[in-house]
């Protein structure tokens, strides 16, 4: 799995992890007729990951994470969807490809498709 | 070989996907290769990794021999759902109740809101309660189908 690829996974895991630290969630899932084996298992897949994450790239993520409350943001049409500003053309991935990129405006990690 | 078909009805669009091999990884494989072949998912890896996670943290197996697996994800391009049949069945793993026979694979994008993807499981998990539903989801067209997941007549 390529550095970038482990962040997103990184980011789903995360988000999948707030969804399990909240009680009420929790409870409309059990009753949805789902069952948990509780949050650890998670939390031991997050250690592993960090080893995937280039290092550079996971002190961005934790970064943008412990600030933002959300360590990956998407970029849309050039834009920056944390703090709405326009990127510079220059940092754009070549046409096809993915790439992470960090905002100069606030900082937050991007990801760029 | 895939074997899926487009539903051609509004909403969330729907495949479904006749599963071929009894382990659960491979099951999860196929629907997201599927998804993946229409342009839904665009990071396989990254859904494939989501999937094993919603898994680690409970099993996705609702009983009755059927499943939902519901993520979100930034593999995930637009929202996506889909059947998978198996006749044989599916072995979801230890402590579940006996093989799946009906996986529901939810896809949604990353940006979706706690609440509506809650809203979403809600109302698919409802729809594979009915034991008239999951009787005719196992052989319902694509379009049927998603009437059936989404609750209206047929």
């Amino acid at each position: 799995m390529t550095s970038s690829a482990a962040v997103l996974v990184l980011q789903d895991l995360d988000q999948l992890l707030a969804l399990a630290r909240d009680p009420e969630a929790v409870a409309r899932m059990k009753r949805m007729g789902f069952r948990f084996d509780g949050a650890d298992g998670l939390l031991a897949e997050r250690a592993r990951l960090e080893r995937d994450v280039e290092r550079r790239w996971w002190l961005a993520y934790e970064r943008s994470h412990a600030r933002y409350g959300r360590g990956l943001t998407a970029v849309q049409g050039k834009v920056c969807q944390g703090c709405f500003v326009t990127l510079p053309i220059s940092a754009a991935p070549p046409a096809g490809e993915v790439a992470l990129h960090q905002c100069q405006s606030c900082g937050r990690l991007l990801f760029w498709r | 070989m895939v074997t899926a078909e487009r539903t051609p009805v509004a909403g969330i669009p729907l495949d479904v996907v006749e599963l071929r091999l009894k382990r659960r990884e491979s099951a999860w494989t196929q629907m997201v290769t599927t998804a993946h072949a229409i342009g839904a998912v665009a990071e396989p890896e990254v859904v494939l990794a989501a999937l094993a996670h919603r898994e680690r943290w409970g099993s996705t197996a609702l009983g009755k021999g059927c499943a939902l697996a519901g993520i979100r994800s930034f593999g995930v391009r637009r929202a996506h759902l889909v059947l998978g049949r198996s006749e044989r069945g599916v072995d979801w793993g230890a402590g579940d109740d006996g093989l799946v026979h009906l996986v529901v694979l939810a896809l949604a994008p990353h940006s979706l809101a706690d609440s509506a993807y809650l809203d979403e499981l809600a109302r698919l998990a409802q729809a594979l309660r009915l034991q008239k539903v999951r009787a005719k989801l196992a052989d319902a067209d694509p379009a049927t189908a998603l009437a059936l997941l989404e609750g209206r007549p047929v």
